[in-house]
């Protein structure tokens, strides 16, 4: 079973928010939601972590174990089966996601067919290995964010206008939330953690690591606003972008390379997470995790090949009718598990009461 | 099993680097032609000539700094004269080390300048961080001029902007801030002028006949939208950057109570606004940071005066002067519907909707200019 320490965790819910909203996400609901786009975000993140309070409650009660003991195989199947749907859907787009920025920005005019094929195969490997490499891959990962602020404080430059950021609300509270619903499918992403062991113990650390985490989503889009203006709906990948400082240095480039380095870690360790849990819902129908997550990943590679090999046509999907189904899965189904792990059974209680 | 799963992998990596390592962009640094200036003019048979500065690391430097070689080439757009230049060069072209952009005036005369600027901001090989040139020369010309300080002209023109601080007679703009500035409600942009301006050269090269080049950028050049408004002298880039830009570097002249010549150097500015919807009036306090460099009274064998402050008069002589010269700038500006100083964005993010209408003929700039000097 995949064991996760609460340092660990605590980095990690720190970035799975904060990694995919920071890519292409900003331009595209600057482009619907206007200039209050960074509060809506905010206030949204925050929500994402009720999400996980419910989800870490879940696993301190038992989790998938809980419920096959007290209701049946049948039961976790039921409950397991949705989040296979989608983690499978996230991985697909998230994957995409990476590879856009890949071919786009970071290598420009390269073939697709390598990118697919070392991302899915890196996301597959890190799946099999499971969440202690995950895990350290994101403790090792945040020490290229002093990086990054020493980049920007020696070279940086600040182009900012504040004015950007009121009034708040300008194109009315109704245009931010058809933005957010836009692309809902951007948040909610913690049900993986479902299928993790968490070490036990005090919280605290999740908690603050949770404040940070909104507080950098909200600064960093606040940050975005302030340097693009209304120009934020031309700035496709708002971390390279925000990272480069304002400033080219002759001798060693554009000052973005650190974040494109710390993004492409914490990205694809998403991705692995979420194979990971795949795997994990493979195991409960007692398939072999490593050839169910192979699976998932050559899944992935074939539809970004096919279906999903453009900027529009992720954007396409990731905005379609699908997201309703997404987030509905991601905010019931555990808000149903924790019912049931909270159910106490006649057999169950009996035996409490005979201890 | 997991030991299993790491040959596996290991195994698919190998077998992949074999099988896609072609694809993959494995150039070495010395098959990369690293541009670090880019010109772009407009020829007259509707074709663009596009100029490369091209660093040439295997080459011998005949001057301090990096030795480079300039590539020009004429194709109907940027992407086509780029793989040409690759063609001519023999190396794929990078231009992520690019720090200035040479952009002819004549494509701003023809109300082209955005076409140009939106083509460099979505091709994401340029860094969106390099700074922006109107060039009165051809830029061929400009980056192949020995220049009179070491560098070559690229690495020149960055030390002239940004680099170590803004001089307050050059208004620099980069890619970013120019696209920021076309998308907000003013639409207002400027660019520095570059002109070419010959020096006595170095005594070894003046017995080869080889001319040597400095920069002047101190003209500006204002835009709303798309279209060249006009071109301005230095009076005006000053009025320019001590409300828009972070000045560090510069001069400023008075004339001292008994005719005497007074030198202040500028080392900073620090601007405050505020802004008033019923009056629809735009306050200013600018303050400027000055080091008295000295007061000489040429009237008299050039002999320094005794003394290290200056009047009540005069100080108040040096802030009336650029007070003046901001309000004249302002004015003509205003008069063509240029918001200078992005006045227009501060009511919007005010006063919201209430701002809407607002045009920038309509706003009165109050501004108080202080001086302080050590």
């Amino acid at each position: 079973m995949n064991y996760l320490t609460k340092k660990q965790l605590a980095i990690l819910v720190f970035f799975i928010p904060l990694a995919f909203k920071m890519a292409m996400l900003p331009s595209l609901l600057y482009k619907e939601c206007g200039a209050s786009f960074y509060i809506g975000t905010g206030i949204i993140t925050a929500f994402e972590f009720l999400q996980l309070a419910v989800i870490l409650k879940i696993v301190s009660l038992g989790g998938f174990e809980k419920i096959e003991k007290s209701f049946g195989k049948v039961a976790k199947y039921a409950l397991a089966l949705p989040f296979l749907f989608t983690v499978m859907v996230k991985t697909i787009i998230f994957s995409a996601e990476v590879f856009n920025y890949t071919t786009r920005y970071l290598f420009y005019n390269i073939s697709p067919l390598p990118i697919i094929f070392a991302l899915c195969l890196t996301a597959f490997y890190i799946a099999v290995k499971g969440a202690k490499t995950i895990g350290r891959i994101y403790e090792l990962s945040v020490w290229i964010i002093p990086l990054i602020i020493i980049f920007g404080v020696f070279f940086g430059k600040s182009e900012l206008c504040a004015d950007y950021l009121l009034p708040v609300f300008e194109n009315g509270v109704a245009a931010t939330l058809k933005g957010l619903d836009k692309y809902i499918i951007y948040t909610f992403d913690f049900s993986p953690l479902l299928f993790f062991r968490i070490e036990k113990g005090k919280n605290l650390s999740v908690i603050i690591s949770s404040v940070l985490s909104v507080l950098a989503v909200t600064g960093c889009y606040m940050f975005f606003l302030v340097s693009y203006g209304r120009a934020s709906f031309l700035i496709p990948d708002a971390f390279a972008r925000l990272a480069s400082f304002n400033t080219v240095v002759s001798e060693i480039g554009s000052l973005d390379w650190p974040s494109s380095i710390l993004w492409i870690c914490v990205s694809v360790a998403n991705i692995g997470i979420k194979l990971c849990a795949i795997g994990e819902i493979g195991s409960f129908f007692n398939l072999k995790k490593p050839w169910f997550i192979g699976l998932a990943a050559i899944a992935t590679a074939i539809v970004l090949m096919t279906a999903l090999g453009t900027y529009d046509k992720i954007i396409a999907f990731a905005s379609s009718a699908i997201r309703y189904a997404v987030v509905g899965i991601e905010i019931v189904l555990p808000i149903v598990m924790l019912v049931l792990t909270k159910i106490k059974l006649p057999a169950e209680v009996s035996l409490e009461t005979k201890n | 099993m997991k030991r299993k799963i790491k040959w596996l992998a290991v195994t698919a990596i190998v077998i992949s680097l074999l099988v896609f390592g072609k694809l993959l962009p494995a150039e070495p640094l010395s098959q990369r032609a690293i541009v670090v200036g880019f010109g772009i003019d407009a020829e007259d048979d509707d074709t663009l000539s596009i100029s490369a500065q091209i660093l040439n690391p295997g080459a011998k430097a005949d001057q301090s700094g990096a030795e480079t070689s300039v590539v020009t080439v004429k194709d109907k757009t940027i992407s086509g004269a780029m793989g040409k230049i690759s063609e001519r060069s023999s190396k794929t072209v990078a231009l992520t080390h690019c720090n200035v952009v040479f952009i002819h005036k004549k494509i701003a005369e023809n109300n082209d300048i955005y076409s140009v600027i939106n083509y460099l901001i979505t091709n994401s090989y340029l860094s969106e961080n390099a700074y922006l040139f109107l060039t009165e020369e051809k830029s061929e010309k400009l980056l192949n001029s020995k220049t009179a300080f070491g560098n070559n002209a690229s690495l020149y023109m960055q030390s002239l902007v940004g680099i170590n601080g803004d001089f307050s007679a050059i208004a620099s703009k980069t890619l970013q801030c120019f696209v920021v500035g076309y998308h907000s409600l003013g639409a207002t942009n400027w660019l520095p002028i570059l002109k070419l301006e010959e020096v006595t050269p170095k005594q070894s090269d003046n017995e080869s006949g080889n001319s040597e080049y400095v920069f002047n950028a101190n003209s500006v050049a204002v835009f709303r939208k798309n279209r060249l408004v006009g071109s301005y002298e230095k009076d005006c880039t000053q009025a320019l950057t001590y409300i828009n830009s972070k000045v560090k570097k510069g001069q400023l002249f008075v004339k001292g109570d008994h005719e005497e010549n007074i030198l202040l150097y500028v080392i900073g500015n620090s601007v405050k606004k505020s802004f008033d919807l019923d009056t629809k009036t735009a306050t200013v306090k600018l303050k400027l940071n000055c080091i008295l460099k000295e007061i000489i009274d040429i009237g008299d064998e050039d002999k320094y005066i005794d003394r290290t402050e200056m009047s009540e008069a005069e100080k108040k002589r040096v802030e009336n002067d650029v007070k003046e010269n901001i309000m004249r700038f302002y004015t003509e500006m205003q008069s063509k519907e240029v918001d200078l100083y992005n006045f227009l964005e501060s009511f919007n993010s005010k006063f919201g909707k209430k701002a809407k209408t607002l045009k920038i003929s309509d706003v009165n700039l109050s501004l108080d200019v202080t001086l302080e000097y050590d």
